[in-house]
């Protein structure tokens, strides 16, 4: 079988390793894992299984594989890193086409997409894998390949799939060169320690300029210019090299088939028949269909009915052996009991374990709520499942009197948000509002009694609604969460994005030409003037040259205000919003004109104001009507009168009375959706 | 579907209907004013007759009217079957009275005197009518058709709706109107030697390219020749009208809605100055000049229409005698209130059926073809629920000045009071401090500043009627 060495596994088997024996192995793990092979061959001489595997884009394919016939020095595990539309996920083709993993037929489309969003959008949203065989020098390998999302948002996933790694082609489009995320995925990579292969791509472009981006990558990250390889993924230039030079200079994981089980599980996807199919990296011993694992996170145990490989669907195995990556069905039907980080060992042999990851925290929040009511349970379930396969959305439930029942659902975002939700229409058939995002504030509060009782002993509370934002007088300062930014523009445009900058409230951190013409800025933001329109409008000051990525940058103090929308002198508490003092009469002119824009005239004026504590900022009056009577009502006129106004009245029903007036949903929806 | 009825019911009904109605013709003769029966509830056993005349000889460009240019052959033809209908509905309907005529189109001045002649003789035929009964036309003021007036009126007709629609000789071009405006301001003179203060006025006004000012002139200038009623309609651009295929493409444009009403404004109070009462929202009259005919519609009385496309509003008293021969026929059985099936013998009076909604097939030649074949053109009948006519009586009473009457009301409500529904509701309450209603004891009107805004006061009432339904 192949054998699949969890690319991540490894790494961190790495990290064990240099834990347990300094200075002997640190830094070289495949020294290591050389060194078991040769003294344990027997273990790899296993009875042969064969499996099929039918589902592979309707072609019948039998594959027979060892697992047994890999030991650790031939197994690579090595993920692609690139900015969006690099060419990752077309390299990745090619790379399972040579391998004979998927036919050569030419209508492979980013085989590893397999979410319709990921092919429209062209991006990667969840990690794959995929395990290939490559006869090099005559010798058989079994290469790894942890496809990693390609967003900023994703970067917590990014770090997972590193994390079974212990090299990276690092992609660059050799006519754009390097752009924001090639820089952020270059620092994930590299703070790993992992070998980094530098990859231009797309030279069979017209305007490809593999010098100058070479040069580039030399000047930034200190990567040999000549080391680069130069390729085409889509007409298949320079792939053989690539496989060279992941069997040369990336090394081989370090792992031991003496010591007992430890298999990291490091993502997993949910399954309905079957539960949880967690994909595991083996990092010592090995792993049988019905074997007991113990995970050491919750002390339970599972029974294992399923072992296998990616390739790149699900292909059972049996086995997994020592430095191999693949998946394990071991009846976890609850997702929360493959929690991502945990280790599993057989029962009554524990390992130390794993250090696991952080749970991914959500940054930008926003509500959703079932156009129609009726779809609501229709809704929960499709959120239920969609969060089964992404446990970095967090969910809360939410109501509001203007959009009824709904949830208010977290996540790391933007484009996190944004696949969301497509995903829900796309794949749930869901019809949702999305409420524009905010950001999670904090208040540091003042030691007084009340607070005391409000809020316990906690001096410091998160803010996620507006309503419960606490008036200033108990409120030693507020914090907003900011970001790190990340610009990558040719220079002609720098002026605009550094206005468009500082009107974002940004504090000037770094500015470094990349070559004659491109600028790398680096910009403190504050998330909550990031999250609105700054990507798009970024892109549109600069004819779309510029790109942006963001790492979170902790919470700064800031001059927050709740900004309160009345009609005829109520407050509507769900139009509320906290914004930034001087970011206040700004907004309050924009929701007071959508409201403007979308409350009919009807009986009664209608005043809408935009106020921060009693300070009118900002009003509009939608004046009352000065006629509404259709001129002709005889016999055979009341029919027809009678459907308008009884169709009038339903609408009127539907609208929600504040005091006399009747507000439309569509005038809440205009202030709340994005 | 009609054609699929067996030979053998339609004979039937035909035997029916003549059996009724010279049971009814024997019985007529002796009755005078107590001409209803103490077995129902006078308001089941009167009713006024709108008469459809579906011709025209040019299709203007406002209407989106059921109206088909003339042909000489269908006058006689359509005559006759008029006159058929007639006695089909009014026997059904069991009707004892008929308090007044209105002969509508279409244009019914194009046609020949004599089908005046023959309605009017076969409803005093049937039914009680009283020799001063309104007899209204509705009349184009072109020269050909001024001719007929004095033939008219000695076929009975006693007032008469001049089409006047505006003074100005280009809107009346846009119009797609075939008089000039000296040929109408005639007309009308000549109408008011012949009808004197029994003739109307009906005019429009937010026309294209219309301002304010010759709004105001042209007024000043009708106000010289007009009579003592005059109505007062908004244009609206209809679908399916060549006015709105013109605003669709851009060629033209109607004043706003804030210009249109102030000019509805203006037009209000310089009738108010000359005198003319707005008794409802498109109708203004001297004292004792009001339409009797349209204030029986927005009062709730009972309605029987016959011709192409004619609705009515009546208790089918009689329609057991009679198979159902209607194209189509709608039940609505939402229950409302306690109201609302068969009531036997409430207040010592026998039970009698909903009241329906009646509608005539809509082309002429489909229309005469049935009711020669079938003795009625009756193409839709859904009965009514008791708040659907409530909602009725809501709408029409919001448009007029008197406003609704509490006893009308009663009248369908089955008990439960005018009082009861809105007279304690916080909205109404709402509406009346704004000044927009009145409550008194008899009635629940709009002000005048309610007036204007009327659809909107009703789409409020209309929601207060249905919370209250569904809180019982």
């Amino acid at each position: 079988m192949p054998e699949m060495f969890s690319v991540k596994a490894i790494f961190a088997c790495a990290r064990f390793t240099k834990h347990l024996s300094p200075g002997k192995h640190a830094g070289f793990p495949w020294l290591y894992c050389g060194h078991w092979i040769n003294n344990e061959p027997r273990n790899f001489q296993r009875s042969r299984n064969y499996f099929t595997c039918s589902k592979l884009h309707s072609q019948e394919k039998k594959v027979c594989v060892d697992m047994g016939e890999f030991p650790v020095e031939n197994i690579r595990n090595f993920s692609i890193i690139a900015h969006v539309d690099h060419g990752k996920s077309t390299l990745a083709d090619r790379l399972l086409e040579i391998a004979g993993v998927i036919s050569k037929k030419g209508d492979n489309q980013q085989v590893l997409d397999t979410l319709q969003v990921e092919r429209e959008r062209g991006i990667t949203v969840k990690a794959q894998t995929s395990s290939l065989f490559y006869t090099y020098k005559g010798t058989k390998y079994l290469l790894n390949l942890i496809d990693t999302p390609g967003h900023v948002d994703f970067n917590y996933e990014v770090s997972r799939s590193l994390a079974a790694c212990q090299g990276v082609l690092l992609l660059v489009d050799a006519n754009q060169g390097v752009q924001a995320q090639t820089v952020a995925n270059f620092y994930l990579a590299f703070e790993a320690e992992l070998s980094i292969i530098p990859v231009l791509n797309k030279i069979d472009l017209k305007n490809a300029d593999p010098d100058g981006v070479a040069s580039q990558l030399e000047n930034l990250f200190d990567l040999k210019e000549e080391e680069c390889l130069r390729i085409s993924a889509k007409t298949g230039v320079g792939i053989q090299d690539v496989f060279e030079s992941i069997i040369l200079k990336v090394p081989p994981p370090a792992s031991s088939p003496t010591k007992p089980l430890k298999a990291f599980l490091f993502d997993s996807t949910y399954d309905q028949y079957r539960g949880a199919i967690a994909n595991v990296a083996i990092i010592d011993g090995s792993i049988s269909k019905g074997d007991k694992i113990t995970s050491a996170f919750s002390g339970k145990t599972f029974d294992v009915s399923e072992v296998g490989i990616m390739y790149p669907d699900r292909v059972p195995t049996g086995q997994l052996y020592s430095g191999q990556v693949g998946y394990v069905i071991a009846g976890m039907y609850n997702i929360k009991e493959a929690n991502i980080g945990d280790t599993f060992h057989h029962p009554g042999q524990p390992t130390e374990p794993m250090p696991g990851f952080k749970a991914a925290k959500p940054m930008v929040f926003a509500g959703m709520y079932p156009i129609d009511q009726s779809e609501y349970v229709s809704l929960r379930s499709a959120i239920d499942r969609l969060t089964l396969n992404d446990s970095s959305v967090s969910v809360s439930i939410d109501s509001s009197p203007a959009l009824g029942q709904g949830w208010r659902l977290g996540f790391l975002g933007l484009l996190h948000m944004d696949v969301f939700n497509q995903r829900l229409e796309q794949e749930y058939n869901a019809n949702v509002i999305v409420t524009s995002p905010s950001v999670p504030y904090k208040a540091v509060l003042k030691e007084t009694k009340l607070n005391k009782q409000d809020y316990g002993d906690t001096d410091e509370i998160t803010i996620n609604n507006p309503a419960l934002f606490p008036d200033i007088s108990r409120v030693e300062k507020y914090l907003e969460p900011m970001i790190m930014a990340t610009i990558i523009t040719p220079d002609e445009y720098i002026g605009k994005v550094i206005n468009l900058c500082i009107e974002k409230r940004c504090e000037h951190v770094e500015h470094t030409y990349i070559d004659q013409k491109r600028v790398l800025l680096k910009y403190r933001l504050p998330l909550n003037e990031v999250i609105i329109d700054f990507f798009d409008r970024l892109k549109s000051i600069s004819s779309g040259y510029a790109s942006f990525d963001y790492e979170d940058n902790g919470f700064e103090p800031a001059d927050l205000v709740k900004l309160n929308i009345l009609l005829n002198g109520k407050v509507v508490e769900e139009l509320s919003t906290v914004v930034h003092r001087d970011k206040a009469r700004e907004v309050g002119k924009h929701i007071c004109t959508r409201l403007y824009d979308t409350i009919p005239r009807q009986l009664y004026e209608v005043a809408i104001q935009a106020t921060v504590g009693s300070k009118v900022l900002a009003r509009e009056t939608v004046r009352p009507l000065k006629k509404n009577v259709l001129a002709k009502c005889y016999g055979g006129d009341i029919s027809r009168k009678m459907k308008l106004l009884k169709r009038q009245a339903e609408g009127k029903k539907r609208m929600r009375k504040l005091g006399n007036i009747d507000v439309p949903k569509e005038a809440f929806i205009s202030v709340l959706k994005r | 579907m009609l054609s699929s009825m067996p030979i053998i019911i339609r004979n039937v009904c035909a035997n029916y209907m003549k059996a009724e109605l010279s049971i009814l013709h024997s019985n007529f003769s002796s009755m005078h004013s107590d001409v209803v029966s103490e077995k129902y509830p006078s308001f089941v056993q009167e009713a006024v007759l709108y008469v459809h005349w579906p011709f025209c000889k040019r299709r203007c460009t406002y209407c989106n009217f059921n109206k088909y240019i003339e042909s000489e052959e269908q006058n006689k033809e359509m005559t006759n079957c008029l006159v058929n209908e007639l006695q089909t509905l009014l026997s059904i309907s069991g009707i004892k009275k008929i308090n007044s005529i209105f002969f509508g189109g279409g244009t019914p001045s194009l046609a020949d005197p004599d089908m005046f002649e023959r309605i009017i003789n076969e409803v005093t035929k049937h039914v009680y009518m009283s020799s001063d009964a309104e007899i209204s036309m509705e009349a184009n003021p072109t020269a050909l058709e001024a001719e007929k007036l004095v033939s008219f009126k000695s076929a009975g007709v006693n007032r008469i709706s001049v089409g006047l629609q505006a003074l100005d000789q280009r809107d009346l071009n846009i119009l797609g109107r075939d008089h000039s405006v000296k040929e109408s301001i005639s007309v009308l003179h000549q109408a008011k030697r012949l009808f004197p203060g029994c003739t109307s006025i009906d005019l429009m006004f937010a026309r294209p390219g219309q301002t304010t000012s010759s709004w105001v002139k042209e007024l000043e200038e009708i106000l010289k020749h007009a009579d003592d009623h005059i109505s007062l309609y908004q244009l609206t651009l209809e679908r399916g009208t060549e006015l709105f295929n013109w605003y669709q493409k851009g060629e033209m444009s109607v004043p706003e809605s804030d210009v249109s009403a102030e000019m509805y404004k203006d037009a209000v109070c310089m009738l108010a100055e000359a005198g003319y009462d707005r008794y409802e929202v498109s109708n203004f009259a001297r004292p004792g000049a009001q339409s009797q005919h349209n204030q029986a519609y927005w009062s709730g009385t009972q309605y029987i229409g016959i011709g192409p496309g004619a609705h009515g509003r009546f208790v089918p008293l009689n329609q057991h005698m009679y198979p159902d021969t209607s194209v189509q026929r709608v039940t609505d059985n939402h229950s409302m209130m306690k109201i609302d099936e068969k009531v036997s013998f409430k207040n010592g009076y026998l039970t009698y059926p909903p009241r329906e909604a009646r509608i005539q097939t809509l082309e002429p030649s489909p229309w005469m073809k049935e009711v020669i074949k079938y003795g009625h053109g009756t193409r839709r009948r859904v009965k009514q629920s008791t708040k659907e006519i409530l909602q009725e009586i809501i709408m029409l009473g919001m448009r007029t000045k008197v406003g609704i009457s509490s006893k009308v009301w009663s009248e369908y409500s089955n008990g439960v009071s005018l009082r009861e529904i809105f007279y304690e509701n916080e909205l109404v309450k709402i509406l009346e401090s704004n000044e927009l209603v009145e409550l008194t004891d008899g009635y629940l009107r709009p002000t005048k500043s309610g007036l204007t805004v009327a659809d909107s006061v009703t789409a409020e009432l209309i929601l207060v009627l249905d919370k209250y339904c569904q809180d019982k």
